[in-house]
Parts: structure tokens; C-alpha cells; sequence
């Protein structure tokens, strides 16, 4: 970690454990310095006056988008479905969630 | 240097191939054997498919015989291809492999999802199939559209057929190969920030994305949801406005589709109006651009003054701005869209096995996924996570709003604006290692419409000195493509050559 660095080691390991990604110990430091290019990078924001301003969360400006109320198929066909083995009765097979000594 | 390009003027375009296949010069059989088998020739050196679907495409090319043959037969004179807009219906075509298509995998160019098979079609997928269009292959590209060159494809980068030694661009870089190395005459691409302008630019074609909304993003690999966008990749603008029209439209699975029509750009494509004015940024034309494309750049908007155009020199904020704002909204949609594959509904799975589920996920995860979409997930999940949210996403979205409305201000007096697409020709391969911001620094002129969500198109400007293509954007207020398009014909029509 350079001086001055915002992300730490355990702030990468922190984020990685967020969005369920297992990073090899050995790798850790070097997401570390790309995260902190990264927003380095993006600190230029902090030049602008944003005070007054809503956030846009889009561009074209639709609001309430309703769908016409009639049946629709499922885009799925899941008797069909090609991509895991582990697939019964609609459902995909997992180990337990809730341990035994729970 | 190697050269694989065709040239332009010597490439298929769907107008010239309509008519062949009306006049029974060539069959649709013969034109996907041709592709395919340019396709695999060209592949060891310019690597641009994913995957080929021969067999799917030349059953669908034998249909397509027989039903032109009946119809010949029944001399009934306005079949699809003849009519004054020509017509996808039987010409090949190359699709970006983060489309969904039933019966192809689609891995989006990433390991995670390499034997992951479309079970349903993307809405632009189903539309062209309802033309009769035909699929040969699905592109190579960015892993997850996460770069501006091909390089971070788990399956190696495509080569820019203009100079093997250089990338084409990307994410939507294979499918520019494919046309400009004369595989097919257009291609699918989808763009984020500059995926399909960008490889158009560098690969000398012409490049068009709608405006955000206009085209159903059902179907296909998500990447940033308030940015992504289905676009063409074509060798002139009439087939820009063809394909356009027929992907385009409302979609009932896409809530973030706009409530209208099917549009119809092709009939009313036309170059006649030229006392346009023109806004020409000029933080779009500093020092920070390649001072041969800026050149270049500059002499091409001459052009359209000398035709009768008004040239505005116009302010705009900044583009590092739209850098900075672009890469915090698009990596935090990232790390949301990307958390979707777990490698247990589908996706690869680990050998490692836990007990855990989450534990589970996180192996499959942790070795499926690449570099890129690895630090993009994690740059966008710190952006989004408590504490950071306000100082880094709130901020971003914040500025995109001062983006938005500086587009908005800008065509009040204006009706298109103008600039390069990319700052500099296509760099050599290799050039994005340990640059982790490699996509965003190469897509800085393209950033800025596309958190606008505004219309746009390169066009293929030349070449510089080292004959490596050049290219020019337009940009049009929001839903006002046929004015890009009407611009893009001047250009070609007038001002290429």
C-alpha cells in the first residue's frame, strides 16, 4: 500500500467478501493498488459543486412503466433448461443452509 | 503491418446483397458458405469469433432458397427483397456473443460462462429472426464488455485486420472484425460507454447506437443497466438505419424501453437538409487528442461548412468528468448485474467444494470470473457499500445529472454536435496490461453521451499516415436519430473520399 493509498488490504478483502468473491491471499495486494488507481482516478469529481443537484438515476425520464395486465409466458423453458444438472422440480439443488448444530 | 481489411467501397453492404439475391445472382446457401468460410480462414490471425454456427446458419440459408424460389416461382414481384428498403431476410450476419440466441452459448467472451447455453432469445435476437436474418457466429469481446480492445476476452483479444499488431477496439471488437475484415457486411454489437463506436472507429466502419431505451436490452449480458445499449456495426449508414429498425421499439420484458414503435429510418434516410448547425466541442479537439486525428477531424467538419453547415465552437464540461462519473455508475451496476452468476443456477463451479453455499459461490466466483470483471465488481461494490455511498455513487449520479443537462443546454443551439470518435488510432496490442483503467481512458470521448443516453454514430473518416482508420462521431439530442443518420449520409455521400 503507496502512502496516501484509500484502500487498504482489508478494505479489499472486506469489499471481496461483499460480493462473494474468494481472492487468493497472494493476489490481495494487487486488487489493492487497482482499486486505488481506480479511485484516485475519480476524485477529480470533488472539483465540481454538486450541493444543489438530484442524483440521475436515468436519462430518458419515464416513470411508472406498467406492463398491460395479461398472462405471459415464462421466457423460461425449465423442463428444458440447458445449463446445470442440478435442476428438480423447478427448483436447483444446494448443500443445507441451516447447519445441524444451529 | 498485415493488411486483412477489404475496402470499404469494395465491401457488401445488405442493399447490394438484396439485390443479388433478387436477381438470383447468389443464393443465400452460397453467401453463408462464403462468410463461414472466410470466417475460419481469417480466425487463426484475427481471432474474432467466439463461436461459428455452420450448420444452424446454412440450414437456415437452404430454407430461406426454397421459400425465395417459391416465391420466384409464383411470380409474386414485391417479395422483402425487392421492395425499396432492403431487407435482413437471408444475408449472414455476426452477433456479439453477450446476445442471448437459443441453441448457442453465450459466454459473453468470459470463462465463467463458457458452456453456458441460451435457453431463450434476446428481443434484438428474436426481432432479426422474425426477418429471416442469419446468423454465422457470435463475436469475441471484452469479457462482460469490461474493455475498450478485446484484450480482456478469457479467450484472447481479436486483431485489428487494418494492422494484426493492434487491438480493434472493443468490447464490441470481433464484430467489427468480422465486417471490416469483409466476413459479413454488418454486424450486432451492444455499447456501454463506446463499444460499438469505438471499434467502428478504429476499424474504419460505420457505428451506430440509438438512444438509450430504443432498443430492448432483454437477453442481453448486462453490464451497466442505465447505460447498456444494443447498437449495429455496418459499411454504410443505410444499413445502420435498416437494422436499426428492425431491433428497435418497445419491448414488454424491458421496462427501461420507451413506449414507442418500430422506427422507420431507413424510408425517410435522406442527406438533403445541410444548412445544419453543428456544435464542435472544444474540449473534444484539445491537445489531449492525436494531433493527426484531430486534424483529420477538423478538415471532415470543414467539409460539411463548405456543404452549407453552421460550425459552433461549444463548451462542454470536461470529459474527465464523464470518465470519473462513468466509472463509479457503470462498476457499481457492474458489481450488481455481475452478482447474478453464481456458478449454481449456471456458470462454472468450482472443483473446491464447501458445505457452505455462499462459501460455494464465492469459489466459483473467485476462479471463474477474470481480472477485469473482478476489480470492476470491486470498485463498483466499495462506490456502493455504507460510508463510501455518499462520497462516491450519490456524487457520480449527482454529476451525471450536471452532464445530462449540459447536452440539454448545448442543443438549444445546436442540432448535432461533432468530434472524434476515439483520441487516438488503435493502440498495439498489449497496451491495456496493468492499466486497470485502460477501457475508461480510451472511451473519454465517448463517455459523455453515453451517461446522456443520446444517439450516436461514427463514421469512418480516413486513415492517417500509418493507414490506420480514423473516426468521427455524431451526437443528436435524445430520439433524434434520424438527424445523426441524415448527417452520417452527408458524410458519406459527400465528404468521404
Amino acid at each position: 500500500m503507496s502512502k496516501g493509498s484509500i484502500i487498504d488490504d482489508n478494505t479489499t478483502k472486506k469489499v471481496a467478501g461483499l460480493i462473494k468473491l474468494d481472492i487468493a491471499a497472494g493476489e490481495i495486494a494487487d486488487y489493492t493498488s487497482r482499486l486505488n488507481a481506480v479511485i484516485e482516478a475519480v476524485e477529480v469529481l470533488k472539483e465540481l459543486d454538486t450541493q444543489a443537484v438530484e442524483p440521475a438515476t436515468q436519462t430518458h425520464g419515464l416513470t411508472n412503466i406498467w406492463r398491460e395486465d395479461d398472462e405471459i409466458e415464462p421466457g423460461l423453458n425449465m423442463k428444458e433448461y440447458p445449463n446445470k444438472q442440478n435442476f428438480k422440480d423447478g427448483y436447483f439443488v444446494v448443500s443445507s443452509v441451516i447447519s445441524d448444530s444451529a | 503491418m498485415s493488411n486483412y481489411s477489404i475496402k470499404i467501397e469494395d465491401r457488401e453492404t445488405i442493399g447490394s446483397l438484396t439485390a443479388k439475391l433478387a436477381a438470383g445472382e447468389i443464393t443465400s446457401t452460397e453467401l453463408v458458405a462464403k462468410s463461414i468460410a472466410r470466417a475460419k480462414e481469417l480466425e487463426p490471425e484475427l481471432n474474432a469469433f467466439v463461436s461459428i454456427l455452420e450448420a444452424e446458419a446454412l440450414e437456415q440459408a437452404a430454407e430461406m432458397d426454397r421459400l425465395r424460389s417459391k416465391q420466384v416461382a409464383g411470380s409474386s414481384p414485391n417479395t422483402a427483397n425487392t421492395a425499396a428498403v432492403p431487407s435482413i431476410s437471408g444475408i449472414p450476419v455476426a452477433l456479439k456473443d453477450n446476445y442471448n440466441l437459443v441453441g448457442s452459448k453465450t459466454t459473453a467472451s468470459s470463462k465463467i460462462l463458457e458452456n453456458y447455453t441460451s435457453p431463450y432469445n434476446a428481443t434484438v435476437t428474436q426481432r432479426m429472426l422474425d426477418q429471416s436474418a442469419i446468423f454465422i457466429g457470435k463475436t469475441n469481446m471484452d469479457a462482460f464488455a469490461h474493455g475498450s480492445s478485446t484484450e480482456t476476452s478469457d479467450f484472447g483479444p481479436s486483431k485489428n485486420p487494418y494492422d494484426t499488431d493492434r487491438v480493434p477496439g472493443g468490447s464490441s471488437g470481433g464484430s467489427a472484425v468480422a465486417v471490416a475484415s469483409g466476413v459479413c457486411s454488418y454486424a450486432i454489437g451492444s455499447e456501454t460507454a463506446g463499444s460499438v463506436r469505438g471499434p467502428a472507429a478504429w476499424c474504419g466502419l460505420y457505428g451506430f447506437a440509438p438512444t438509450f431505451g430504443r432498443i430492448s436490452r432483454y437477453g442481453v449480458v448486462a453490464m451497466g443497466s442505465s447505460l447498456d445499449r444494443p447498437g449495429v456495426l455496418a459499411n454504410n449508414v443505410m444499413d445502420c438505419a435498416i437494422v436499426t429498425d428492425v431491433i428497435s421499439g418497445q419491448d414488454k420484458h424491458d421496462a427501461t424501453s420507451i413506449p414507442q414503435p418500430p422506427t422507420r429510418y431507413a424510408q425517410q434516410l435522406s442527406s438533403s437538409e445541410r444548412s445544419l448547425t453543428i456544435g464542435l466541442p472544444k474540449v473534444f479537439t484539445d491537445d489531449r487528442i492525436d494531433a493527426e486525428v484531430r486534424n483529420r477531424v477538423q478538415e471532415v467538419i470543414r467539409g460539411y461548412e463548405k456543404l452549407g453547415a453552421k460550425i459552433v465552437e461549444i463548451d462542454l464540461l470536461d470529459p474527465k468528468y464523464s470518465m470519473a462519473v462513468y466509472t463509479i455508475v457503470c462498476r457499481s451496476e457492474v458489481s450488481s448485474n455481475l452478482a447474478r452468476i453464481d456458478g449454481i443456477r449456471y456458470g462454472f463451479e468450482s472443483m473446491r467444494k464447501s458445505a457452505e453455499v455462499l462459501e460455494q459461490i464465492s469459489y466459483n466466483r473467485g476462479e471463474g470470473f477474470g481480472i477485469e470483471a473482478k476489480q470492476r465488481s470491486m470498485t463498483g461494490a466499495y462506490a456502493l457499500s455504507a460510508g463510501y455511498y455518499d462520497a462516491y455513487y450519490k456524487k457520480a449520479q449527482q454529476v451525471r445529472a450536471l452532464i445530462i443537462a449540459d447536452f440539454k443546454k448545448a442543443f438549444e443551439n445546436v442540432d448535432l454536435i461533432m468530434g472524434p470518435t476515439m483520441p487516438t488510432v488503435a493502440p498495439k496490442l498489449g497496451v491495456t496490461a496493468n492499466n486497470p483503467l485502460f477501457g475508461e481512458l480510451a472511451d473519454i470521448l465517448t463517455e459523455p453521451s453515453a451517461l446522456a443516453g443520446l444517439p450516436c454514430m461514427s463514421v469512418p473518416a480516413g486513415e492517417n499516415s500509418e493507414g490506420l482508420p480514423i473516426g468521427f462521431q455524431i451526437i443528436g439530442p435524445q430520439l433524434q436519430e434520424q438527424q445523426v443518420l441524415n448527417a452520417g449520409l452527408i458524410f458519406e455521400q459527400e465528404l468521404s473520399r
